[in-house]
């Protein structure tokens, strides 16, 4: 792979891999380090990706395996850096606006109150806009499963941020 | 699986997210093993027979050494190999110990007919006869009572 090919790349899914990383490890070094590893991977093996019809749903799915593996090792050091994080992880673009900056901070948080499973599904059902099967192929779980854990996340996330969502309306 | 999305969701789904750090950009694609102006990163890998001929050479190359090494050691040694002399004594006793060893094993080979005259047992009833004496004539078969039965009495 030419170095014009994988700025291409980088260009075109580096920001929705990154913010797919973040939000499943809330941890901004992890972050970093996976994308890295990610489109370094693709740098060395390019020939993985010559039978993939979607690259996005390729990256993000060897980005989920790196998250997974960052987590269990920051698990093994530390369950309160995680909580730490959790709290003050930036996931959305800044905005003026204090309201919607509040209102963007308030999903973060509730979004880091969830399971990681169930936010890894919320996040590529809401943000990346993918269907159930393609959640599935991307987790490497059925798609029902990935349908309920959507359910389950979506019904904590709603119950968490009803007040808000309310007086916005 | 009703896949649209609620107001809520669509409340979420609108906020945007962050973008990756710049700084990563530059990081990560300057560290990317990618080939860059004819380098040999990215260059496709061999198949694994390429380099079967070269290891094929290397070990002729071993073995050739080596058969020369001995070829040379020879010649050095005036091309035959003496064994070291033996002293005399060795040498007899060497003998002595063959002769005993192989008289031990004549006296052991006769010892089931000495033992049984030394016990009084007779030789057995019946003896087979010498293999040479043992025709084989027409009609002397194992089944020859079955086959023929008015031969049995």
């Amino acid at each position: 792979m030419s170095p014009t090919e994988l700025e291409a790349l980088y260009d075109a899914h580096a920001d929705a891999v990154h913010a797919f990383v973040l939000n499943l490890s809330r941890d901004e070094s992890d972050a970093a380090d996976a994308l890295q590893e990610v489109f370094h991977e693709i740098a060395r093996r390019p020939a993985m990706l010559n039978d993939v019809r979607d690259p996005r749903g390729f990256l993000l799915r060897l980005a989920h395996n790196r998250a997974i593996d960052a987590m269990r090792r920051r698990d093994a050091r530390s369950r309160a850096h995680e909580a730490l994080a959790a709290e003050s992880v930036e996931l959305f673009a800044a905005t003026p606006d204090p309201d919607e900056a509040a209102w963007r901070r308030e999903i973060a948080a509730a979004l880091g109150e969830l399971p990681p499973d169930q936010r890894a599904v919320v996040h590529l059902k809401l943000w990346e806009g993918l269907t159930f099967d393609k959640i599935a192929e991307v987790l490497a779980i059925p798609p029902n499963t990935a349908a309920s854990r959507y359910r389950y996340g979506l019904d904590k996330m709603r119950e968490r941020l009803r007040p808000l969502f309310e007086e916005r309306q | 699986m009703n896949e649209s999305l609620d107001p809520f969701q669509t409340r979420l789904n609108r906020q945007p997210l962050r973008s990756a750090p710049s700084y990563l950009r530059r990081r990560i694609l300057d560290s990317a093993p990618v080939e860059r102006g004819g380098g040999a990163a990215a260059r496709p890998a061999l198949p694994w027979y390429a380099s079967v001929p070269w290891s094929w050479a290397a070990l002729g190359m071993v073995w050739g050494l080596a058969m020369l090494g001995t070829r040379v050691d020879h010649w050095l040694n005036g091309g035959s190999v003496v064994a070291p002399a033996v002293p005399a004594e060795q040498r007899a006793l060497a003998r002595l110990q063959r002769e005993e060893l192989f008289g031990a094993n004549a006296a052991e080979w006769q010892a089931p007919a000495a033992r049984r005259q030394k016990h009084g047992e007779s030789a057995p009833l019946v003896e087979p006869p010498p293999r040479s004496e043992r025709r084989r004539r027409p009609g002397d078969s194992p089944f020859a009572s079955v086959a023929d039965p008015s031969a049995t009495v």
